[in-house]
């Protein structure tokens, strides 16, 4: 039996670990990835449940990513949670993704959105 | 009985001189006795029948015997003078039978007599039928004095005429006299025998010639004449002359009968003699007729010469009569008055063509009819009538000065008609000429003026002012003659001053200004018009300021000045040019103190004049510009700066302003001007030119602090969004990993441990507040702030927020509750997170100030346009001098309570900010010790999105 994956696209390690151990906790698969360009390139090999996207990032903004998610066959199903310490940002994307989460993100409120968002486990070999 | 006896007597004509015949008589007497016997017989049958007393009867009888006495004794009286008659009568028939005897012999000798004068009267008649032919006189006289010769038998005869000049009578004519007695005889009337039968007009025989006493003619002494006989000629009752004839023979003398045979030839004579004469006249009157025929015929010739130039002349009249009635025509037909002529019958004989016109017909169709073919006014036509038969009946003339009639056509006119008889060749009037004038105009000026004048009547009695004429009378006295009311502007009645004329200067004239009234009365004594302003006191008391302006006449005739004046009050004008003088002094001080410099250009951008402070003011000295057009003294692109603000003052007609830059005298730092420039008249611009180098130079620095603070506000919500940008990450890092231990991820926590870990929590959770607070009131002030419109459940934000700060009440033992009414409409439009995030607000500061008893969230609907919010507390309550602070940033009651009840003190002024950016309204009740409640008043339809 295998936890559905959560994809972490955050800089700020701190963050990531918090968010990660949130995901886990709401038994996620977790994979954190701190920079815009690498995540891009991860997106075309994994097909994550959630992704937690911080729109700051370096190299490749957060809102290119979010297009890349959007526009991706693979991606069609996959959940994105927007953490961003933009609250003109948050407003803006509020209707381009499925939740927008200002920071400071409660680990709680991560966790307990997280679990909603999760998909059924699937059964490997 | 006794009438019978009457009526017998009277039978046999008893009372005839005639002697009844013896028969008769018989009879008579038969008669008689038996009248006896029947009256016996009657006058027995009488007493019988009538039973007459005899006495009477015998009275009756006595007196018919008497009666029969006296008729016997009249009966033989008449038959003796009957036998006296019988005597007589023989002796007449024996004198007749004597003197018929004697008659057959004169009848004898008659017959001889008769015979003779047969044969004179058969001489005379050849006489009469000779003489009667026509012949001279010469011829007739000789005829004449022939046959009276021989008719008498004697040898000479002579007629003498009278001629009536000198009354005497000469021989005419004559037969066997000598030619010395026919020559030389003249006779006065009443000399010798023929004078004298002139004289008396009776024939005179004369048989003693020449002894006769009375004959007397010398030239007929030798004739030897012995007997002469002279008869008048008689014609008519006038005697002519004598016819004479003479006898030299011895025995004859001249008798009776010669004269009544000479008188026959007489009377024949003068006939003829007369006739002769009248025909020697009429040959003579024949001839001068023929003369004068002769005469008459050349004087006819000469006439008709003068006949045919007369004509010539008449024809020539004729033709200047023809023209002048056609020139006349002409003159009626042009005439623009009714002209026209009518006859006894009403009949039209004359009409111009202007009265035709006015009948809507022709001249010559109008001859011969009468106004009522064309007029269908009856009463109109019968006044015609009426008017014009009445000229032809009196033969006077009728003048109607205004006459006013509606015409053919319904139009109002006004006639002046003048009706003439006129009277023909005998002087009767048979027609009647009209001229008749349309005065409607005349009219209608006349009421234009009777109007204009009511008017002028009516200005002159409503106008304020007042209107006086005063006579001056050549002994110096003063007669006022007012003509409008005085009482609106000296408030005295009119009397006053129509009785005494000192009234006005003495009482009405304010004291200091007197001798001005009189030196204007003086020029009006002088004749001349004058105007003069002074004060006078009205009967209030008020002194108003008049113009009392009067025109001087002199009247010739009397010597009289009359002064016709206007007095008008002039208080008002006097104030307003007070008012401009102080203004105009004011106006001069004010322009003294401006520092600016002022030019006067006309249209053309020539200096007209100028106004400085300071002679340095100036680019060049005012004796170089003045008079210059703008062109010769300024650099071309400001002359023609200037000259475009004069034309689009003049287009606009408002002020210009222009502000340049110019090098003045004396400086090399370019000075800054403004311009302003007005027009101030027909062809004038006032420029007032100020110096804004200073002003210029501080404007310069406003800008640039300006600048500066709005690039510091920029970077003040520049900064304030990296802050919160930046703090977010960090607060983020402290929340996650307090709940992650808090959580046991590290391992679990003992008592003591949660409680620090939960502060940790709540004070991160607070400074995320404080940094969200910051932010909005960040965007708030740069204006960012954007509401989010959507549709949304009311309720379901009540639900939510009381759900959310449940627990928050009950750590401090409050009761939170909603009370949410029923007919709430769902959804409703707006921004449902800023509304969430006040009414967490509310309910926080609520729940935060409240130390027991409860919160209440409140939805309801206060009108059809509304809803509402509203949160109760039972907390402190906010004094009311602070309930309009609070809603400022910052603005919590005190900075303790800041301390106390921790918070930015920017929550309020943030939900107040948002409520107004949603066009809401709060409003805040609140008593000390009682509790808060604040409202928030939202629209339903929030249509508009609203910067802040």
């Amino acid at each position: 039996m295998t936890h559905p994956l959560a994809l972490v696209i955050e800089d700020d390690p701190k963050l990531a670990a918090i968010f990660a151990q949130a995901l886990r906790t709401a038994e996620f698969e977790t994979e954190v990835v701190s920079r815009g360009d690498a995540a891009l390139e991860r997106l075309n090999t994994v097909q994550p449940a959630v992704i937690v996207l911080d729109l700051h990032l370096p190299k490749v903004s957060g809102r290119d990513i979010l297009h890349q998610i959007c526009t991706a066959p693979h991606l069609s199903n996959t959940r994105v949670i927007i953490a961003t310490a933009d609250p003109l940002m948050a407003e803006a994307l509020d209707d381009e993704t499925d939740l927008v989460l200002i920071k400071p993100i409660s680990f709680v409120q991560l966790r307990d959105l997280a679990a909603r968002l999760r998909p059924p486990d699937t059964m490997m070999d | 009985m006794h009438r019978r006896l009457h009526h017998q007597l009277k039978k046999i004509n008893l009372n005839q001189t005639t002697p009844p015949a013896p028969e008769e008589w018989q009879k008579l007497l038969e008669y008689i006795s038996q009248t006896y016997t029947d009256t016996d017989q009657d006058r027995d049958r009488l007493e019988r029948s009538l039973n007459i007393s005899s006495y009477e009867m015998q009275e009756l009888y006595d007196n018919l015997q008497q009666s029969s006495q006296k008729h016997i004794t009249d009966l033989t009286s008449a038959n003796e003078k009957l036998l006296q008659e019988i005597v007589e009568r023989e002796r007449v028939e024996v004198a007749l039978q004597e003197a018929r005897d004697e008659l057959e012999l004169r009848v004898e000798r008659r017959t001889a007599e008769l015979k003779t004068a047969n044969e004179q009267l058969a001489t005379l008649y050849k006489i009469g039928q000779t003489i009667t032919v026509p012949l001279s006189l010469e011829q007739v006289l000789g005829i004449l004095t022939r046959n009276a010769a021989d008719l008498l038998g004697t040898e000479t005869s002579a007629i003498l005429l009278l001629d009536e000049a000198n009354q005497t009578l000469t021989i005419k004519g004559a037969y066997g006299l000598s030619k010395k007695i026919i020559k030389h005889t003249r006779l006065q009337i009443g000399e010798s025998i023929s004078g004298r039968v002139v004289q008396h007009g009776k024939p005179i025989i004369a048989n003693d010639l020449p002894d006769n006493p009375f004959f007397y003619n010398p030239a007929a002494k030798h004739e030897g004449l012995l007997a002469f006989i002279s008869v008048p000629l008689i014609f008519g009752d006038k005697i002519i002359g004598t016819l004479d004839v003479h006898s030299k023979q011895e025995r004859q003398a001249f008798t009776q009968e010669h004269i009544e045979l000479l008188n026959l030839l007489a009377n024949q004579a003068a006939i003829a003699i007369e006739n002769a004469r009248l025909y020697n006249e009429l040959q003579t009157a024949r001839d001068e007729l023929e003369l004068r025929v002769q005469q008459r015929t050349a004087e006819i010739t000469v006439s008709n010469e003068q006949l045919v130039q007369v004509v010539a002349e008449l024809k020539q009249a004729d033709e200047a009569l023809r023209r002048q009635r056609a020139f006349l025509r002409q003159v009626i037909d042009i005439n623009p008055h009714f002209i026209f002529a009518k006859d006894r019958l009403g009949r039209f004989t004359l009409a111009n063509e202007a009265f035709a016109k006015a009948y809507r017909t022709t001249v010559e169709n109008l001859i011969g009819k009468t106004d009522a073919d064309f007029n269908p006014n009856q009463e109109m036509v019968e006044n015609y009538n009426r008017n014009d038969m009445w000229v032809i009946e009196t033969g006077q003339e009728l003048i109607i000065s205004e006459e006013k009639i509606v015409n053919v056509v319904g139009e109002e006119h006004w006639r002046y008609s003048v009706k003439r008889p006129i009277a023909d060749e005998d002087g009767i009037v048979q027609q009647v000429l009209g001229i008749v004038t349309d005065i409607t105009d005349r009219k209608r000026a006349e009421e234009a003026l009777r109007e204009s004048e009511e008017r002028f009547r009516h200005v002159v009695t409503s106008i304020s002012d007042h209107i006086y004429m005063t006579e001056i009378t050549k002994a110096g006295q003063r007669i006022n003659h007012y003509l409008s009311p005085t009482t609106p502007l000296t408030g005295y009645p009119l009397e006053i001053f129509l009785n005494d004329w000192s009234f006005w200067p003495e009482k009405v004239i304010y004291p200091d200004d007197r001798a001005t009234a009189e030196a204007q009365m003086d020029c009006f004594l002088q004749g001349e018009s004058n105007e003069t302003e002074y004060r006078m006191i009205r009967s209030d008391g008020e002194i108003i300021w008049i113009r009392d302006s009067g025109r001087v006449e002199k009247d010739p005739d009397s010597g009289s000045l009359f002064i016709y004046g206007i007095v008008s009050d002039i208080t008002a004008r006097k104030q307003a040019e007070e008012r401009l003088r102080k203004s105009e002094a004011k106006n001069r001080a004010l322009l003294d103190a401006i520092p600016d410099v002022m030019f006067q250009l006309d249209r053309e951008g020539t200096f007209l004049d100028f106004k400085s402070n300071k002679d340095n003011d100036f680019y060049v000295s005012p004796n170089e510009f003045l008079g210059k057009n703008l062109d010769e003294i300024f650099p071309p692109q400001l002359a023609q700066a200037f000259k475009t603000c004069i034309e689009q003052a003049e287009q606009s007609g408002h002020m210009q302003t222009y502000e340049y830059q110019m090098l003045v005298a004396g400086s090399n730092t370019p000075r800054n001007f403004e311009a302003r420039l007005v027009l101030s008249g027909e062809n004038e611009a006032v420029t007032i030119v100020r110096d804004i180098t200073k002003r210029k130079e501080a404007e310069q620095m406003l800008i640039e602090a300006r600048d500066q603070a709005l690039a510091a506000s920029r970077l003040k919500t520049e900064l304030l969004a990296k802050v919160s940008h930046e703090l977010r990450t960090p607060l983020g890092a402290i929340l996650g990993y307090t709940e992650m231990l808090e959580y046991g991820i590290y391992g679990p926590l003992t008592d003591e441990q949660h409680t620090p870990t939960s502060e940790i929590i709540d004070s991160t959770k607070y400074l995320t507040n404080l940094v969200n607070e910051l932010l909005d009131q960040a965007q708030l002030e740069a204006g960012k702030l954007k509401l989010n419109i959507g549709d949304f459940n009311p309720v379901k934000i009540v639900e939510t927020t009381i759900s959310t700060m449940q627990g928050l009440a009950k750590r401090k033992d409050l009761t939170l509750t909603a009370n949410i009414a029923t007919d709430i409409p769902n959804p409703i439009s707006g921004d449902s997170a800023r509304i969430q995030q006040i009414l967490t607000n509310l309910a926080g500061n609520a729940i935060k100030f409240t130390h027991q008893g409860s919160v209440q969230v409140r939805l309801y609907q206060p009108d059809t346009t509304h809803w509402a919010l509203q949160v109760c507390d039972t907390g402190p309550g906010i004094p009311s001098e602070d309930q309009a602070r609070i809603f400022e940033p910052f603005g919590q009651v005190d900075g303790s309570m800041t301390r106390q009840h921790e918070g930015t003190g920017l929550g309020l002024s943030i939900v107040t900010q948002l409520v107004r950016l949603m066009n809401g309204e709060i409003t805040l009740e609140s008593e000390l010790e009682e509790g808060s409640t604040f409202t928030v008043l939202l629209p339903l339809q929030q249509t508009q999105e609203k910067a802040a």
